[in-house]
């Protein structure tokens, strides 16, 4: 069965890059469909859990204890699940936006685990994602060139800065301005401001480690508001990734939705999987796609003149390799064996913890929803370090600790009472983000064998951390003790030995960019080589990780590829 | 039964009322209680003393035995039960023994002098009741941490602890980076720390 609209551009997917896309093509005169494949959230009205106190949640806003079953000893007793920004500890008391692993599985080998968390509803992961705002540089963009690993990238730093400008300007991005040549400044908002403890170790270490500067987070949370568009100013509650009625933070429902519906253009289709492209060997185009209603398990075609591929990094990867024909028996476009290969994500997982003794009588108020940044130092500004490529970023903040650091140490009876509503002593948390090497044996593949409640393939998820992370996290382990040594702090927590490298959430790579399409599967303008009306404008299109978080260049990918797409469609070209 | 177990019996009916009318809109009710109701005399002696009522309320006010109970129903099977009543009927064994009659009917300077003692051996060396025990660990001691542990939880993310004891705001509005520590500050309960 097939449904008779006709669109100009299909949008798969309406997360960070799927309503980037929608806005993009429907503000340029595109009739364009949107497909989610999960239920929708409206902006306010279905962000469930966002006002709810610690004591209105079922189980205090911690995991179901039924879903451990490990006795009382297993339920969790923490704060840090309060943001909802857990995907290990969801929010249940309402259908909650990320996805239950149990629901949707997927495969990983023995030796390497891998967690994919995934939302999959209206918006993805535009609701629950850190919301950090880094441009790339050339540092990046020639990195694959200079050392060897991985391909070219297809396009320099000048190609994205005005996609920069213009996705910073309209999401909203507080920052501060910093003259740093490997992290380009932006149109930025007033920053968020450092605390007391902050500011000293800003001018100690800047002091002591020439050309290493501590500076506030790139944050797609206003400082200001934009009235025009009903977006409040970020209200310091630290709630986000419950969802967000002030539209303080961009996610397709507080920013691109909203523009694109505004068209009068968009058309959305929720609760519709797209499960595979369609290739038209005649015409050598896609001409739309096939989509599943989850719920009722009908399967029907859209067609469209165009495709937008943004379902994120691994989903589109698997769809291409689900959208098989005789031209294309291996995946759609897959002419060079490279569609799954090359997947990332960043080195992370570990931190280390310092307690800083002093400035008892300093404090803050309003819960800042960051920590701040030190920008990458390894192999940059004059800094040579041979034992290993690239670099690595320090995302750090100094915070006072709550409640539960007098609550749940000795003492009982007023003793414990008194200590539980005093202000706790400093500590510096220093998280680390280091860059993977581009490796083909990193790759995604479908499982021969397991299929989903959908009667999919499974995706099997093969991704080792190598040689040159470990070294990059031991040596920003290494550097993150010295300083906080030196600025007179007490490391408390730090990784032991044989420490696991876990992912960052940024799973990325899968459908390179390249130069050369028998090395790649997309020219710099994000579009397939081998099928030129398709464009993939997710994360799967990364030829590097670099060492920053990564969404703001998806974003900025996606909007100059609409740009173009729209061009060559007014062309004729596609 | 002396006045004040009397009145908390009384609460703690009423609090597991409330706990009832709470599971209604979302999780299964509990099937039973966990532990028996000595054990439950037990719990309400244990938490009025680790968190008594003072110019707020405490742990009774608050709920905390019925909440312990409901969270122990469902996360634990029966062989789990089981071993939560004889971890607390040991734990209870020792603490009668320290106060030289039942625990749980003992006055309550008498509670506190014994559960000091009992607190200050569990924790010594440690800096926070929720470290998972290990199988080194002295059962009694451990059994003791996981008690306080939720007791703590259980208080301090009620309405009661968080809002009357500690403060509860939703909407901060703004963010001060750097101000003076006030005399008479008290922490917010619902102050996410990032990064932990």
């Amino acid at each position: 069965m097939s449904i008779s609209k006709d669109f100009d551009a299909i949008v798969i997917g309406s997360g960070i890059t799927g309503g980037w896309a929608a806005k993009e093509l429907t503000q340029r005169g595109l009739k364009v469909a949107m497909i989610e494949r999960g239920r929708v959230v409206e902006h306010g009205t279905d962000y469930a859990t966002e006002t709810l106190a610690p004591w209105e949640f079922d189980y205090r806003a911690q995991r179901d204890p039924a879903a451990t079953h490990e006795g009382l000893a297993g339920y969790g007793m923490s704060n840090a699940n309060l943001n909802g920004a857990s995907s290990l500890y969801p929010l249940t008391q309402a259908p909650g936006f990320f996805v239950a692993p149990e629901d949707h599985p997927y495969q990983t080998p023995q030796d390497a685990p891998f967690n994919w968390t995934r939302a999959y509803v209206m918006g993805g992961r535009s609701l629950v994602w850190g919301r950090k705002c880094f441009r790339m540089s050339d540092l990046d963009f020639t990195a694959n060139k200079l050392d060897g690993h991985g391909t070219d990238w297809p396009i320099r730093y000048a190609d994205l800065a005005p996609w920069y400008d213009h996705v910073e300007s309209f999401i909203g991005v507080s920052g501060s301005t910093e003259g740093i040549a490997h992290l380009p400044d932006g149109q930025f908002q007033p920053p968020m401001a450092l605390n007391h403890v902050e500011q000293k170790f800003k001018e100690w270490m800047e002091a002591h480690y020439p050309g290493r500067k501590f500076i506030p987070s790139r944050l797609a949370n206003m400082t200001e508001a934009k009235p025009d568009e009903g977006r409040s100013n970020c209200q310091y509650r630290n709630l986000c990734a419950r969802g967000c009625s002030f539209g303080a933070y961009f996610s397709t429902q507080s920013s691109t939705l909203p523009a694109a519906q505004a068209t009068g253009l968009l058309t959305v289709l929720t609760d519709s999987r797209v499960v595979s492209i369609e290739h038209d060997p005649a015409t050598r185009r896609a001409s739309g796609v096939r989509m599943r209603n989850t719920t009722t398990g009908a399967t029907t075609t859209v067609t469209g003149r165009t495709i937008f591929l943004c379902a994120s990094s691994f989903n589109s990867t698997a769809l291409l390799l689900q959208s098989t024909s005789e031209a294309f028996p291996t995946g759609l476009g897959n002419t060079s064996d490279v569609l799954g290969r090359y997947i990332m994500d960043h080195a992370s997982g570990v931190q280390v913890v310092a307690h800083v003794p002093g400035y008892q009588d300093r404090n803050y108020t309003g819960f800042r929803p960051t920590n701040h940044f030190i920008p990458r130092f390894r192999n940059v500004g004059g800094d040579t370090s041979p034992a290993f490529l690239r670099g690595y970023g320090i995302q750090l903040d100094a915070a006072r600790a709550n409640w539960e650091a007098g609550a749940f140490g000795a003492g009982i009876g007023d003793d414990l009472k008194r200590k539980a509503r005093q202000r706790g002593d400093w500590r510096l948390r220093f998280n680390l983000f280091a860059e993977t090497l581009p490796d083909a044996e990193n790759r995604l593949t479908l499982d021969p064998a397991a299929r989903d409640k959908d009667g999919i393939a499974q995706i099997r998820v093969a991704l080792r951390f190598g040689a040159n992370e470990r070294k990059l996290l031991d040596d920003a382990i290494a550097q993150s003790v010295e300083m906080a040594e030196g600025f007179g702090a007490t490391v408390v927590s730090r990784p032991g030995e044989g420490y696991a490298i876990k992912g960052a959430i940024h799973e990325m790579g899968g459908v390179r960019m390249g130069r050369d399409p028998a090395t790649s599967m997309l020219n710099g303008f994000n579009q397939m080589h081998a099928v030129e009306n398709v464009f993939v404008t997710d994360g799967s299109a990364m030829a590097s990780s670099a060492w920053q978080n990564p969404s703001l260049t998806y974003m900025a990918m996606t909007a100059r590829a609409a740009a173009y797409a729209v061009d060559e469609i007014k062309q004729g070209k596609i | 039964m002396d006045r004040r177990l009397f009145l908390v019996s009384g609460l703690f009916a009423a609090s597991l009322s409330l706990s009832g009318a709470r599971a209604a809109w979302a999780a299964p009710a509990p099937a039973a209680s966990a532990l028996t109701a000595p054990q439950m005399r037990f719990l309400s002696a244990f938490c009025d003393t680790i968190i008594p009522a003072t110019d707020t309320p405490g742990a009774l006010a608050a709920g905390v035995p019925a909440f312990i109970d409901r969270i122990a129903v469902r996360a634990s099977d029966e062989a789990q039960i089981a071993a939560l009543r004889t971890s607390i009927d040991g734990l209870e064994r020792v603490l009668d023994t320290a106060a030289g009659r039942p625990f749980a009917a003992a006055p309550a300077p008498v509670r506190h002098t014994v559960l000091a003692q009992v607190d200050a051996a569990s924790m010594l060396g440690r800096k926070d009741c929720r470290v998972p025990a290990t199988s080194a660990d002295d059962a009694d001691g451990a059994t003791y941490r996981l008690l306080k542990a939720i007791t703590v939880w259980g208080f301090y993310t009620s309405e009661a602890g968080g809002s009357q004891d500690l403060r509860f705001e939703l909407v901060p509005g703004g963010y001060a980076p750097d101000i003076e520590l006030a005399a008479d500050w008290r922490n917010y309960c619902n102050e996410t720390v990032l990064g932990q």
